[in-house]
């Protein structure tokens, strides 16, 4: 296959792929279905640059997802009808309410940045260099470290601010 | 040297300073060494760079990584059948052919309702000019949308107004649904973001128009002057009953974004400026140099189906594998006019819906608003002034349709989106 040593690959980036669609769908499991999909379409086409197209593919695989996700509450809605029917409880992906709560503390401060800026961040955090964010955003590479300085910012800001305002709550209460 | 820019400094951090011209690292790494002030800021910097890792650290998913073996199995399982292609792959197929009408559907225009010549709406300027300044995609190079926006006549000042179609009282017939629905040929989806543009044989309007079982148009004459028996119907005749809605202005929801901000805008092109018109632009190929090796010309030549287009098109898909797609669901984009962009919309974080824009024959732009069913109408911001507005409320949403043509022509194309009535 190409000379690319897939399997190498695949352990090393299906998990960087993972946190970041998870980033972006905020469902462990669907985000990992959404890596593993990504993957087999890189096997199907073997790009030559297979890891800045397999992040390529997942931000489009992302987007997909924000489109149909209400379609999909819907489904779930109907599903859990039935399922309530039969007697059974639908299975909450994050069970752990602690984890729960950081991850929505988290998604409100990433929230709080640009498209931009989160999609920058998100990048570097899942291993891309900035060469790979440079060309996935199209920005200039002197741009990239600009744009991440700015989100790093903005989000140890707005997960701060989130903090103040949690213990003021506390305090009024 | 002046100081180091903060974008110089994070790159310092992150180890990226060998993926600048070689010069410039080794004069930053130069000036780190010696200037005390930067390299207070350096720590601070750090500083905030750890903050921001742990940060994410805290919402980092266990992974388990699943064999690679059983993926590499069910590829090759996938590859072997003859024919055989994925669950996803199948959905996007159906997509994939509402994309090709794009590009084939040019052919047969005529089959909707002629449009005179009028201006580009006021709330597609405000809107092309929010996105020359967003993107920044190779593909998506700001000055095909300064022309693009050059390039439209000005808007006729008429008074606007709107009206709202009955849901029950939309019923398309075959001949309302315009000639460009036919041009829906099943092809190879184009899967991901590397699938070649693969060159697209225009059907000819009679094969098309038979595939649908309707009456074949046989000649653009033909087609044109269906058109205009259409236009001059009135809505009553088209099975249709048009209400007045109310006379309030149409509040504008505060916050109303684009969520996309990678809008592929097609260049402009008129109509009598399309040599071929055979070929469909590719998604946007994620490893590959970028749009140089493409001549403007041939950019201009065909209309684009971007990767974004193309998901838009596939979000209309089912979401079960093995559904079949709906063929009550409405089509994003009537068929056979260029689509200029397919934007997502969304407050906040809430996604309310798709932004579609097409290129009417005479160059003006007609506008698509598909809500989801939680939003509402109020979201779409007022139509600008001399820019005509349909509304219909299905149970996937509304559907808010304007352009500077009359509102019986937008009526049609409202109908055109319902391709099985």
């Amino acid at each position: 296959m190409s000379g690319i040593d897939w399997n190498d690959l695949y352990r090393t980036t299906f998990p960087d792929l993972v946190r970041f669609l998870h980033r972006k769908v905020w469902d462990a499991e669907r985000a990992r279905d959404l890596a593993q999909e990504a993957f087999v379409r890189a096997l199907q086409h073997e790009p030559r640059r297979p890891r800045a197209w397999l992040f390529q593919v997942a931000a489009n695989l992302a987007r997909d997802e924000a489109r149909t996700v209400l379609r999909r509450k819907k489904h779930l809605v109907l599903l859990k009808a039935e399922a309530e029917v039969k007697g059974e409880a639908a299975e909450d992906p994050v069970s752990d309410l602690a984890e729960r709560e950081r991850w929505a503390a988290v998604r409100e401060a990433l929230d709080s940045l640009s498209e931009r800026d989160r999609e920058a961040l998100l990048l570097w955090d899942a291993g891309q260099s900035y060469t790979e964010i440079a060309n996935q955003l199209g920005l200039a590479i002197g741009a990239v470290g600009t744009t991440l300085a700015r989100a790093r910012k903005r989000l140890a800001k707005a997960y701060q601010d989130q903090q103040k305002e949690e213990e003021a709550d506390v305090a009024r209460r | 040297m002046s100081h180091v820019d903060e974008g110089a400094l994070h790159a310092y951090l992150d180890g990226a300073l060998d993926e600048y011209p070689a010069a410039d690292a080794a004069e930053i790494r130069a000036h780190l060494e010696t200037c005390g002030h930067c390299a207070e800021r350096l720590e601070e910097e750090r500083r905030i760079r750890a903050d921001a890792h742990d940060l994410l650290g805290l919402a980092a998913p266990d992974v388990a990584v699943p064999d690679f073996e059983e993926l590499r199995a069910y590829v090759a399982r996938t590859r072997a059948a003859p024919g055989g292609m994925s669950g996803r792959a199948f959905r996007l197929r159906w997509a994939a052919s509402i994309a090709l009408a794009l590009g084939t559907g040019w052919l047969l225009r005529g089959g909707l309702p002629g449009v005179t010549d009028r201006g580009l709406p006021g709330s597609l300027e405000r809107f092309e000019a929010e996105e020359a300044t967003r993107v920044e995609r190779p593909a998506t190079e700001p000055s095909e949308l300064a022309e693009g926006a050059a390039a439209s006549p000005s808007t006729r000042a008429t008074a606007t107004a709107e009206r709202v179609l009955e849901p029950d009282a939309i019923v398309a017939t075959p001949e309302e649904r315009g000639a460009g629905a036919a041009a829906l040929l099943a092809e190879e989806a184009y899967e991901d973001a590397e699938a070649p543009a693969p060159p697209v044989e225009a059907p000819r309007p009679v094969d098309a128009a038979s595939r649908l079982g309707q009456d074949p148009v046989s000649s653009p004459s033909e087609a044109a002057r269906r058109a205009s028996a259409e236009v001059e119907a009135p809505a009553a005749q088209l099975g249709r009953q048009i209400v007045e809605a109310p006379t309030e202005p149409v509040a504008v929801t505060e916050g109303l974004r684009v969520m996309d901000t990678n809008v592929v805008v097609a260049a402009p092109v008129s109509a009598d400026d399309r040599p071929g018109g055979d070929t469909v632009a590719g998604p946007a190929r994620a490893d590959e140099a970028g749009p140089e090796e493409e001549s403007a010309r041939s950019r201009a030549a065909a209309p684009v189906v971007s990767a974004l287009e193309r998901d838009a098109f596939a979000a209309r898909r089912p979401v079960d594998e093995d559904e079949v797609p709906d063929p009550g669901e409405p089509s994003l984009v009537v068929p056979g006019y260029d689509v200029v962009s397919v934007t997502n919309l969304g407050q906040g974080t809430q996604y309310t819906g798709v932004h579609v824009i097409q290129r009417l024959p005479d160059g003006s732009m007609l506008e698509i608003f598909h809500l989801e069913p939680e939003a509402e109408r109020s979201v779409v911001p007022a139509a600008a002034e001399g820019v005509n507005e349909v509304a219909l409320r299905t149970e996937s949403g509304w559907i808010v349709m304007r352009g500077a043509i009359p509102e019986s022509e937008l009526g049609a194309m409202l109908s055109a989106l319902f391709p099985t009535g």
